[in-house]
């Protein structure tokens, strides 16, 4: 493998695969990152296992300057070649791997000469057919992952929950998180009518997807295997692990009727509750209560915190109706949730005290749910 | 004379005994008759009262709520313990007491098949 | 070590994974037992070959393809070896292992587990083993090692397949130490390499060997001096019913050694005095020969009925003595 590019173009896509690689590994190769080098473009991968990424740099980028003499692949050390990299002299290197896998990279009057293991020893990521690719704009994936993220669970004593359940029927993509206390489930459209998925995907590998994605409305594309999850973006594929098991039935859990109904604008209902938290976060339960009284058109809201003390709040809402209710429940989740929804009304529906309400956007109100389940008020 | 009237009266006692035996039977007929209408009740009263058993048993799980096996994981989870099995949870304590939707969801959801 | 070499010394269970391989019945949970250096860590991970292999033969494994290759030398993602560092799992690597019994292989659904010393997993680790055999996911097969079952909870044994290392033959151990530098009479006394490097460090075991020769040796010039030597040179190094024990075994293991210089083969146990010996019991009678090994083969039952050691020891040598001498 023989060839030559600029050194920022190189270093930013080293960044970017870098921090996947773990310092502790379960495999030894695991701490290297592999070069590949086609006809047409330079790839870096790095791994941990549950995520990997490769990241390329295509000939026709101007910025990257890369000239291609001869193709091959290597696998390096990756933090002793990054700081090789970023260390040397001048605008760009040159990197040649010979037969004993010893590699040179060469800059300036600088000669480095750098151990290498062949690229045959590598996991091998699994390759999908483009046909089954799934097609969506970033900003809204990053949407749907940020939205729906939040409400997994973080224990390991639940693995199945910690991931992200995403299910790909009849046109629609449905992704639900849960940590058995709060609920998130985000359903959007696709453009695709007759492929069928039914993964887990761990939800720390979609957060760290969801940091890659760009901001605009560019398409990327998903493509599920059935181990894996790829996301293609920007000259980049994301891989993730999948979670093996059964994820539990969640549609059953999402009431279908309502017996009080509570119409708010998100930010506004946020700083109440947020101002309301002050009090719980200071005692030992983290609880407040709300009390909706549609017949007077009052709603408030009330925390306590024994020997701190107590607040009362009255609220401001669009529009309350159905039956009197008084319900408490955990601040946080409320304000995780209310956080979710941005700039928009949301409508709070109940049925009992001791059964979960949901949050929806006033729009669009099958699109987007949030969960909570409530606490006993004493 | 004596003996025309000895006839007479044994005749008399015959009449009377064939009318006894004539009442015998239509008693008999009419006690048959009783005792198959009192089984008759008998089974319809055992009818009513396992459909009044049934009936006050379905007033129990729509108005107070829940059946007797429910009441008993209702009973399980106020305890502090897991009665759904999702990620092989159940049995276990519930973290600081935290509320799960999917025990919840057991105990008071709606039957599923 | 290459798999050629797990073949050889376990035929019958490569035979049988082999098998399972090739027609595909492998079950989700393997307990293989067997003292330390049976092979067990080799045999999963060639069983774990086995179901890689791009050109497998008959279930076995080629040795050769990129699986085969990164699988034997511990670069395959989804080949998970663990050992438990110090004396129970580590936090960490218990939380390790919960995460991958949840989760799929990187390359495939496909995954082997292998968990090295598994008694020193801790309750919280063997909670999630228990979980994950009584409802598998995935293609994830688990392979424990113990040296000993009643290490293990019972729980997982009754719900793992049981699998006993077969033992190498004595003349295989006795090849096996005399390669890693082992003394050859360490062989007899023990079939865990651990426990004979262990031994071997101790010195007490060699040093009575030695003075149980130079004893014997005495016995044959009929120098009555040997008597002597019991409560001199025996008996402060056997203070206890353990190194009594000790003493018996290695009586019996010479007297093995005189059976095999009496019908004409080299001494095994006792090597470094080997040429002394035979130049001098040849002079002998076999019928003497015969004799002598007979007494000391009876030492054992002697021992078991509570004579005092030391005058079991000494009415030894006097009838070794009579026997060779008249």
């Amino acid at each position: 493998m023989k060839f030559s590019i600029k050194r920022t173009a190189f270093i930013q896509r080293l960044t970017n695969v870098q921090r996947t690689i773990a310092s502790k590994t379960t495999i030894p190769i695991l701490t290297g990152i592999k070069l590949t080098l086609t006809n047409e473009k330079l790839i870096l991968t790095g791994s941990d296992s549950d995520i990997s990424i490769e990241a390329a740099i295509i000939k026709s980028d101007d910025n990257a300057q890369l000239e291609i003499e001869e193709t091959g692949a290597t696998v390096l050390p990756a933090r002793f070649f990054s700081e090789i990299i970023k260390k040397l002299p001048g605008d760009t290197f040159s990197l040649n791997t010979f037969e004993n896998q010893q590699t040179q990279i060469l800059a300036g009057k600088s000669i480095f000469k750098v151990n290498g293991i062949s690229a045959e020893e590598y996991p091998h990521l699994p390759e999908i057919e483009i046909s089954q690719k799934i097609t969506l704009a970033a900003d809204l994936l990053k949407k749907v992952i940020n939205q729906t993220v939040i409400a997994a669970s973080n224990q390991e004593s639940r693995p199945i929950l910690t991931g992200v359940h995403l299910t790909i029927y009849q046109g629609q993509l449905t992704a639900v998180a849960t940590d058995s206390h709060r609920l998130s489930q985000r359903k959007i459209p696709l453009d695709i009518n007759d492929l069928n998925y039914d993964v887990i995907v761990p939800s720390r590998s979609l957060i760290e997807l969801a940091r890659m994605l760009p901001d605009s409305s560019e398409k990327v594309e998903l493509r599920i295997s059935e181990n894996q999850m790829l996301c293609f973006f920007d000259q980049t594929v994301f891989y993730s692990r999948l979670l093996e098991g059964n994820y539990p039935d969640t549609a059953q859990l999402i009431p279908n009727n309502s017996e009080t109904e509570l119409e708010v604008n998100a930010n506004d209902f946020l700083a109440a509750i947020d101002r309301a938290s002050l009090l719980s976060h200071e005692g030992n339960y983290n609880i407040v209560k709300l009390t909706l009284d549609p017949k007077q058109q009052l709603a408030k809201i009330y925390g306590n915190s024994p020997e701190v003390g107590t607040i009362n709040e009255v609220l401001n809402f669009e529009s309350l109706t159905g039956k009197s209710l008084e319900i408490s429940f955990n601040p946080d989740y409320m304000k995780d949730a209310l956080h979710s929804f941005g700039q928009t009304t949301v409508k709070i529906n109940f049925t009992q005290p001791l059964r979960p309400f949901t949050l929806t956007p006033s729009e669009n109100q099958s699109n987007f749910i949030q969960l909570i389940t409530p606490v006993r008020t004493f | 004379m004596n003996n025309r009237k000895l006839y007479d009266d044994f005749s008399e006692l015959e009449k009377q005994t064939n009318r006894s035996v004539e009442q015998i039977n239509k008693i008999k007929e009419k006690l048959m008759n009783v005792i198959e209408r009192n089984a008759e009740l008998e089974i319809e009263n055992q009818h009513l009262r396992d459909r009044l058993e049934e009936l006050e048993q379905q007033k129990q799980s729509t108005g107070n709520g829940l059946s007797k096996s429910r009441k008993n994981l209702e009973k399980l989870y106020e305890e502090g313990f897991h009665v759904c099995n999702v990620d092989n949870m159940y049995g276990t304590r519930r973290l600081n007491d935290e509320p799960c939707v999917f025990c919840q969801n057991i105990i008071y959801g709606e039957r599923h098949a | 070590m290459g798999k050629k070499d797990i073949i050889a010394r376990q035929p019958r269970l490569t035979a049988y994974f082999a098998d399972l391989i090739q027609h595909k019945k492998l079950v989700h949970a393997y307990l293989l037992t067997g003292p330390a250096g049976s092979g067990k860590h080799e045999l999963a991970l060639w069983v774990a070959a086995g179901l890689f292999c791009q050109h497998p033969v008959k279930g076995q494994p080629c040795g050769k393809c990129g699986e085969c290759q990164r699988i034997f030398s511990g670069n395959h993602p989804d080949v998970i070896d663990l050992l438990p560092a110090g004396n129970s799992i580590k936090v960490e690597q218990t939380r390790f292992l919960k995460s991958e019994f949840n989760s799929s292989g990187v390359e495939s659904r496909q995954k082997i587990i292998i968990i090295e010393n598994a008694e020193k997993m801790t309750a919280s680790a063997a909670n999630s083993l228990l979980k994950f055999i009584e409802e598998p996911s995935g293609q994830i097969t688990v392979f424990l090692l113990v040296a000993s079952l009643n290490q293990l909870l019972p729980t997982i044994v009754s719900r793992c397949q049981l699998f006993k290392m077969q033992l190498p033959s004595e003349e295989q151990r006795i090849q096996t130490y005399q390669q890693e530098g082992l003394n050859t009479l360490l062989a007899g006394l023990t079939v865990d390499i651990q426990t004979a490097r262990q031994l071997a460090d101790e010195k007490t075991v060699l040093e009575l060997s030695k003075r149980l020769t130079q004893w014997f040796l005495k016995i044959l010039n009929n120098e009555w001096l040997a008597l002597v030597d019991v409560q001199v040179k025996f008996m402060p190094l056997i203070t206890n019913k353990d190194e009594q024990n000790l003493f018996i075994q290695l009586l019996e293991l010479f007297s093995k050694d005189l059976l095999r210089c009496a019908i004409g083969t080299k001494m095994v146990y006792f090597q470094d005095q080997a040429l002394q010996f035979k130049q001098r019991l040849t002079k002998y009678s076999l019928t003497k020969q015969l004799t002598a090994v007979e007494l000391l083969l009876n030492q054992p039952r002697l021992q078991q009925e509570n004579i005092n050691f030391q005058n079991l020891l000494e009415a030894l040598t006097l009838q070794l003595i009579k026997c060779y001498h008249g």
